[in-house]
């Protein structure tokens, strides 16, 4: 038996899938098994694309990054052979962290072929609660809220701005009773911070088509996208607990003065706090020892047979 | 007794590394040596030709520069409270022993990250957080000794992993000073990818050693749970416990852990001066919860129903600090008394799919049986981490290979269940021969094209984690 062989294992919660198949065809499958795999948005989606995609999405707030969900991968090699990183048990210190370094940077080295996700108890209930006021308002509320006990056990943080509108949207999963306790409790931190709440169906959908990411600090996260959107128009979605931002500027904003001397600045900061922006509107500017260190590997790994 | 020739070639890079860091932090005599020769495995012994203690991390890119000038192979210490023979000199040279740079630089409430050096002590990072509400999650069961250092180089796990996760997850940005001396950030407070096209902070963590030497940490922090939950629950049988851990695993409320115990280390505890009032024949779990205090007395009373179904003996649960402590008392006490019952122990570390527990754990105590060896077994059950404990008597050669032999097909039953050799203490020197259990020939290629990056002459730890690991630079006159 090959670890890479396709696999789903409810018991274990994990399944081994090829990265051309829609992660909904995972999760149907998942469900009957009271399981998901929290990190996906589109079930429409091919897990391969999903996971060398997004580095977080919206349930990041409760399950990590999707390099701390993705347990192994069979990956094509630039040279076209295949190779394995990781395995499909859920802690794994076997050589070096290949299976991360890949998601998180594999585009420049190869195209995963199967992939091993680690799957998650899913709750009977979920409450999706729209948080709304001014934006000072809302930021005192998220700092309070990101600092209660709450962060352990909600599943989704976001927050979107659109025109003038700022909201935070939290999801949280339990039985009925659970999500009483969750609603009264966030009710409190709410009225505290002179925030309204109220119930909607879900998570808005976090925008496929954001031309700017930006990782950077919680502090700075929200601040530059009310800027962002304030000075440039568009919409931004943002993982907050995670502080990564999605902004879809508007189709021209290139061409408005400052927008892209802003998304310098931006970058610059973010950089230096060891975050990034990135943006097909900017030439990249990679340190030479990366470039160097890319190139290097690329060309190793294009000679692996 | 030392050649001539080697002695000559010691003291004169002796000479230049007291000039860096003075005499008084320069050890080479044999008496502190000898206490660098092994981590806590115990054994695979390699005597250091010296150790050096920077007194700060611009004296330590110094000594990382002589070293390399005077092709001295050398390896990072933290602590020393390995498991798996990584941080010994296993071709002689330097070894670079960081416990001075031991100071917490930053906490940042509003970002929740810290920025530390990598001597610090785990369990001084966590005293220091609590008066800020927060915490460090990681925790291996070393905390009141291991550095962050080498938990960040050993990708180190613990018993709350089950729910957050291990170092790994919390790493945001290493400093790193490389072989040809430059310092380097990789990510930092913002857990990005900096001015980098490619991940290379996912590298450092977990690379035991070989890639870079740690400077500084950027750690992400989390708030202190409200309310935390202690249960122990008792069973008459293995199948039992272990039918338990699935459905544990499988429940919504997410334990933060949850701990196995099996009924030979209870009837040690329980005939120990540390007895905890168990059923000496029984198996036992140990399950924690946390969160805010409404939502966890809710999945607490879950979580109680849930064990009460089971073919549970005994349940018992308590949010209590003190009471707490006695519910974890049959596990915390377990590895100090294997010791004091066996002249040696060797814990191993292996990673399976939690569906095979029952049949792993039979396996080991068949195994060691046939061994005549006794095999006992306390692990992280939620993450399907075994770490069976194998009692013996290294000064006994008979004893020493039955170990050996028992290690091994240990390793080749995980690997063919779909586990891994590893879950939280590396591959060392102790594990390498088992490599090509789980890697081909392209997959050893893929992981040492990274070493061809940062560590192609094998100058930084070598003879660890991959076979035929050895500095080709060397000028040692000969290898220990
Ligand atoms: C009683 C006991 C319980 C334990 N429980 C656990 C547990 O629950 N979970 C767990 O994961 N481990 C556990 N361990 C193993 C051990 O404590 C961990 O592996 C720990 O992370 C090692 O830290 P250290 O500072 O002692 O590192 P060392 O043993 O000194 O070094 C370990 C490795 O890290 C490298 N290293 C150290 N510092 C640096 C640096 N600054 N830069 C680059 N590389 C560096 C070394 O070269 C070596 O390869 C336990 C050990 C003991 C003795």
């Amino acid at each position: 038996m090959s670890l890479f062989d396709l696999f789903y294992d409810g018991v274990d919660m994990s399944a081994c899938v090829p990265a051309g198949e829609a992660v909904g065809v995972l999760n149907r499958r998942a469900a009957a098994d009271g399981l998901h795999y929290p990190l996906c948005a589109d079930a429409a989606q091919p897990v391969g694309e999903l996971v060398l995609g997004l580095p977080f999405t919206s349930r990041s707030f409760r399950y990590g990054a999707m390099a701390d969900n993705v347990l192994g991968m069979r990956f094509t090699l630039p040279s076209g052979q295949p190779v394995d990183v990781g395995g499909r048990v859920v802690k794994n210190v076997t050589g070096f962290e290949l299976t991360r370094f890949l998601v998180n940077s594999g585009r420049h080295f190869g195209a995963p072929e199967r992939v091993v996700l680690r799957l998650r108890p899913l709750a009977e209930v979920c409450r999706v609660l729209r948080c709304t006021g001014s934006f000072e308002r809302l930021q005192d509320f998220a700092r309070a809220f990101l600092r209660t006990s709450w962060v352990h056990v909600v599943d989704a943080c976001d927050a979107c701005f659109t025109g003038t509108d700022v909201a935070y949207f939290l999801e949280f999963r339990a039985n009925a009773e659970g999500v009483a306790v969750f609603e009264k409790a966030l009710r409190a931190v709410a009225d505290a911070s002179g925030v309204e709440i109220a119930p909607v169906p879900e998570l808005p959908i976090p925008p496929a088509t954001a031309t700017v990411r930006l990782k950077t600090v919680i502090s700075k996260a929200a601040p530059a996208a009310q800027m962002l959107v304030g000075r440039f128009g568009g919409r931004a979605h943002l993982f907050a607990g995670n502080a990564y931002l999605l902004y879809v500027p508007e189709a021209d904003a290139e061409k408005r003065p400052g927008f892209l001397q802003t998304l310098g600045e931006l970058h610059n900061e973010a950089c230096d706090l060891g975050g990034h922006l990135e943006t097909p509107l900017l030439a990249p500017d990679h340190a030479d020892w990366d470039r160097r260190w890319c190139q290097e590997l690329y060309q190793k790994w294009k000679k692996l047979d | 007794m030392e050649s001539p020739g080697r002695s000559a070639w010691r003291s004169e890079w002796t000479r230049g590394l007291v000039a860096i860091a003075g005499a008084a932090r320069v050890l080479t005599d044999r008496a502190s040596l000898i206490n660098y020769e092994n981590d806590a495995l115990g054994f695979h012994r390699f005597r250091p030709d010296c150790v050096v203690i920077p007194d700060g991390s611009e004296e330590l890119a110094a000594l990382v520069r002589y070293a390399r000038d005077a092709a001295l192979p050398y390896t990072v210490r933290g602590s020393g409270t390995g498991l798996s023979g990584g941080s010994v000199a296993a071709e002689g040279g330097l070894i670079l022993h960081l416990s001075r740079l031991k100071r917490i630089l930053e906490v940042n409430v509003a970002d929740q990250y810290c920025v530390v050096e990598p001597g610090v002590v785990l369990h001084r990072l966590n005293e220091h957080l609590e008066a800020h509400g927060l915490f460090y999650p990681p925790d291996p069961s070393s905390g009141y000794a291991s550095t962050l250092g080498g938990n960040v180089a050993e990708n180190a796990g613990g018993i709350r992993c089950f729910k957050y996760g291990v170092t790994a997850n919390y790493v945001l940005g290493v400093e790193a000073l490389l072989l040809d001396g430059r310092l380097l950030r990789f990510g930092g407070p913002a857990g990005g990818l900096g001015r980098a096209a490619a991940d290379w902070r996912a590298l450092m963590v977990g690379s035991e050693g070989m890639l870079a030497t740690f400077t500084r940490l950027w750690l992400r922090l989390k708030p202190l749970p409200e309310k935390v939950w202690t249960f122990l629950a008792t069973f008459a049988r293995l199948e039992d416990a272990a039918d338990m851990i699935v459905q544990l695993v499988h429940h919504p409320a997410f334990p933060v852990a949850i701990e196995f115990v099996d009924n030979k280390v209870v009837k040690l505890v329980e005939a120990s001066p540390m007895a905890a009032g168990l059923d000496p024949d029984s198996w036992l779990l140990v399950v924690e919860l946390d969160g805010p205090e409404p939502l966890v007395d809710l999945q607490a009373r879950e979580l109680e129903e849930l064990l009460r179904r089971g073919k549970t003996r005994k349940v018992e649960r308590t949010s209590d600090k003190e009471e707490r402590l006695k519910l974890w008392k049959a596990r915390k006490v377990a590895a100090g008394l294997m010791g004091q019952v066996s002249p040696d122990f060797f814990i191993q570390d292996a990673v399976i799919p939690r569906s095979c527990l029952g049949e792993v754990l039979r396996f080991i105590y068949e195994e060691a049986e046939k061994e005549g060896i006794h095999a006992l077994n306390v692990f992280h059950a939620g993450d399907g981490n075994l770490h069976p404990n194998f009692l013996f008597d290294a000064r006994n050669h008979d004893e020493t290979e039955k170990i050996h032999r028992l290690g091994h097909r240990l390793m080749e039953k995980v690997v063919a269940c779909g586990g891994t050799l590893s879950g939280e203490h590396g591959i060392g020197n102790d594990k390498m021969e088992y490599i090509g259990l789980i890697f081909g020939p392209r997959e050893i290629a893929l992981q040492r094209s990274l070493l061809d990056l940062f560590n192609p002459n094998h100058q930084l730890n070598p003879g660890k984690v991959f076979p035929l690991r050895s500095y080709v630079g060397c000028c040692v006159p000969e290898k220990p």
